[in-house]
């Protein structure tokens, strides 16, 4: 079965300068929900127009649903809910979907029947005959979702679908595009809630600089992020600290105070060699389990908000404990800071003999969990530069 | 089929929306009633109960249908203020269609750029088509009950005024276009249509100065031959106390120094003239256009009636214009006003049509080349 999208080599300068999209190749199979992230002037946007015909491309080559990329007549199959829409608003709820399905080659007797089935899957019934410059934002988003399906499109093409939508409305066009996928519909969501594209999407990519940073499943994108974290209940986790790496030596392990190859804190630029955290407010506080850094990026991070750490942190704010971290027999990186263990493996199996061994020390495990990196752990991955320890600039490349 | 049909739905609720089309409606509907007021009885015209005595039948219609129909109700509200109300009712209609959000809605259908252009092109000039038609059909039977006048070719409006607001509509789509601003687009149209009338006036004026100046010119040569022969018949006998000659002898002198005068300004009347109407022929003729109204409502004989009746009001001016004579002045009026006739609806509307599409092939290239 071919893809529902298939891109290869889209590109878009803006005159002649201004490079928005730099060979983008992408593919979107039949009946996936697929999220499309990305930073503020990625491209997104750009991308979704040049496959709906709003913009020329300067290079496309793939298909939609088969037919080539600016090929007018497959829009008749496909759904669209652009970003920041404006509806005619002298028109009603449903003159509007009458409207926009007839622009769609809907047949009037089906637009009817359509718009009135729509209204009430989006929660608009009530509302169907009051003028849409009454609308609010959310209702509008109701309206516009309503619009993107009035001709039972097989691809769907949504761009910030619950942008201002309250969290009951979110869950209705979450259950939408539940629905949607039932029915082996494709649904294409450019989004920056990425919670909700972590709930509903089978796969993403994340656009940065107008390239594909990542592309994949989720589960693909964050195994190489997964481990266990186990905490011990340590009346003084401090004093504690020699009996557990006498543990995980028992088992195998060997332990130094050193970040190992393969955590998640080998990804820092330039790290300095590991050595005790020093704490520099709540900032770094939650990521100082890590380690110390030069003073530069250091600053730099103390600098940003706290609300957006550029890698994967934990969920909790580690208090002042240092940091010894090494390797298990298996060769999984582990991690010990205070009643904390950190072990770099999604397997169970791995990580039995260690619980098996703090219990035979007589050690209490409090809880054991399972982490993965979040959607917006990842998302924040892609869009930090290696390089400078920080964001990308916003827009297109210029040239 | 279903998509043109859905547009001009969305273009009639759109126009049913804005205030102003109904503010123009009332104006029209005013215009009538006042039009109204005005009647024929026997030879006489009446005005809300007074009576203007003409005693003339033919001439009281003539009066009615040029004075009530052709300047004010056609000339005034008509050509100008009826177009400049809808061109401030539709100038929003691009800048609108482009704005962002609007436009993406649009352009993801399955329609073309250049039919949904081309469409919504075509929608702004319902507007006028309304109003015009209702105008219409308000004249139409005012005229017949209030002055007898059964005149279908009024009918004739609708196209004529609906062509003549497409010619300024295409400039006011291209600047929305371009702009995408309703403010700009409706002042560069402004400018443009103003530009316009004003090459319109001026070149029918410069062409009555050519006439009198051509006129003049030929008269003086001709006067020059003929006194230049009289000289040389002159008899002696015939002119004892040398009356004749010294007449004849200024004459010569005086002709023979207006007459370089009058061929400079004449060649410099053909220059300007020749400019204007070069330039006149690549701009849609907006007066000559709505002048065809006036054509099909008022004959060429009742013209030369009117011109005859006027003879005895025209100007009494009696020194010279630029070199030509009083009397070659007032004989240039006729002559123009029948040059002006004689030009062809193909020419008129042909020539500004060209303009249209020229102008239109320009919006629709950056509406359709353009990335929303």
């Amino acid at each position: 079965m071919t893809n529902a999208i298939d891109l290869q080599n889209v590109a878009k300068i803006y005159r002649g300068r201004v490079h928005a999209l730099q060979g983008i190749s992408m593919q979107v199979r039949r009946g996936e929900v697929f999220g499309l992230l990305g930073p503020n002037g990625a491209g997104k946007s750009t991308l979704v127009k040049i496959m709906m015909t709003v913009v020329h491309p300067t290079r496309a080559e793939g298909t939609l649903l088969g037919q080539p990329v600016g090929s007018k007549g497959i829009l008749a199959r496909v759904g669209y809910l652009p970003e920041n829409h404006r509806f005619p608003r002298y028109l009603t709820g449903r003159q509007t979907l009458e409207f926009f399905g007839a622009m769609a080659k809907v047949d009037r007797a089906t637009a009817r029947r359509r718009a009135t089935e729509l209204l009430d899957t989006v929660g608009m019934r009530d509302w169907a005959g009051h003028k849409v410059s009454t609308y609010s934002k959310g209702m509008m988003q109701r309206i516009g979702l309503a619009q993107a399906l009035m001709n039972d499109p097989d691809l769907v093409l949504l761009d910030e679908p619950t942008d201002g939508v309250d969290p009951l409305g979110r869950r209705d066009i979450r259950d939408v595009l539940q629905r949607l996928r039932e029915r082996g519909k494709t649904v294409f969501i450019n989004s920056h809630l990425l919670s909700e594209l972590e709930m509903i999407c089978d796969r993403v990519a994340i656009l940065v600089h107008g390239q594909v940073a990542r592309q994949g499943t989720i589960d693909e994108l964050t195994r190489h992020n997964q481990r266990y974290e186990i905490e011990l209940a340590l009346p003084d986790p401090a004093a504690a600290r020699m009996v557990i790496r006498g543990v995980l030596e028992r088992i195998g392990a060997s332990l130094a105070e050193k970040a190992p190859a393969g955590s998640p804190v080998a990804a820092l630029p330039a790290a300095s060699p590991v050595a005790e955290m020093e704490f520099r407010g709540p900032t770094l506080g939650r990521l100082g389990y890590m380690h110390a850094m030069p003073s530069g990026a250091a600053q730099a991070l103390a600098d940003m908000p706290p609300t957006a750490p550029p890698w994967p942190v934990p969920a909790f704010a580690p208090p002042r404990f240092a940091v010894d971290a090494g390797q298990l027999a298996g060769g999984q990186w582990v991690e010990v800071e205070g009643p904390w263990i950190r072990a770099g493996t999604a397997e169970p199996e791995a990580i039995q003999p260690l619980l098996d061994a703090l219990r035979g020390a007589g050690l209490v495990i409090r809880r054991v969990m399972p982490i993965r990196q979040s959607l917006e752990d990842l998302f924040m991955e892609a869009v930090i530069d290696p390089a400078s320890g920080r964001a990308y600039a916003p827009g297109g490349t210029r040239r | 089929m279903s998509q043109t049909f859905a547009l001009l739905v969305d273009s009639y609720r759109e126009l049913n929306a804005r205030k102003l089309f109904w503010i123009t409606l009332i104006i029209s509907g005013l215009i009538i009633g006042a039009f109204a007021l005005v009647g024929i009885k026997d030879n006489d015209i009446t005005f809300a109960g007074a009576t203007w005595y003409v005693y003339d039948h033919d001439m009281a219609v003539l009066l009615y249908k040029s004075v009530v129909l052709s300047t004010i109700a056609i000339g005034v509200w008509l050509s100008w203020g009826a177009i400049v109300l809808a061109l401030i009712s539709t100038g929003g209609i691009f800048p609108d269609l482009i704005s962002s959000g609007a436009i993406d809605l649009y352009l993801s259908k399955p329609i073309g750029r250049l039919r949904l252009f081309l469409t919504k092109y075509l929608m702004g000039l319902l507007f006028v088509t309304l109003q015009v038609g209702i105008f219409a059909v308000g004249c139409f039977l005012i005229m017949g009950l209030r002055a007898h006048i059964w005149q279908p070719s009024l009918f004739l409006m609708i196209p004529i005024e609906v062509l003549l607001f497409s010619y300024i509509f295409a400039f006011c789509v291209l600047w929305g276009v371009w702009t995408r601003s309703t403010i700009a687009a409706l002042l560069l149209t402004a400018l443009v249509w103003l530009m316009i009338a004003a090459v319109q006036r001026v070149e029918p004026a410069v062409l009555a100065i050519q006439v009198a100046l051509e006129k003049s010119a030929a008269r003086i040569d001709h006067d020059l031959h003929d006194v230049e022969k009289q000289q040389a018949n002159l008899k002696p006998s015939h002119d004892l106390l040398g009356w004749n000659s010294t007449y004849l002898r200024e004459k010569h002198k005086s002709d023979v120094n207006n007459l370089p005068r009058v061929q400079t300004n004449l060649a410099r009347a053909r220059f300007f003239h020749t400019m204007l109407a070069d330039f006149e022929i690549v701009i849609p003729k907006t007066t000559e256009t709505n002048n065809l109204l006036d054509r099909t409502i008022i004959s060429d004989e009742e013209v030369a009636r009117m011109s005859d009746a006027g003879e005895g009001r025209r100007s009494r001016r009696n020194e010279d214009f630029l070199g030509a004579s009083r009397q070659d002045v007032r004989a240039a009026g006729p002559e123009v006003q029948q040059r002006l006739r004689e030009r062809t609806p193909l020419r008129i509307i042909g020539t500004s049509l060209v303009c249209e599409a020229v102008v239109l092939a320009l919006a629709a290239w950056i509406f359709c080349r353009r990335d929303y």
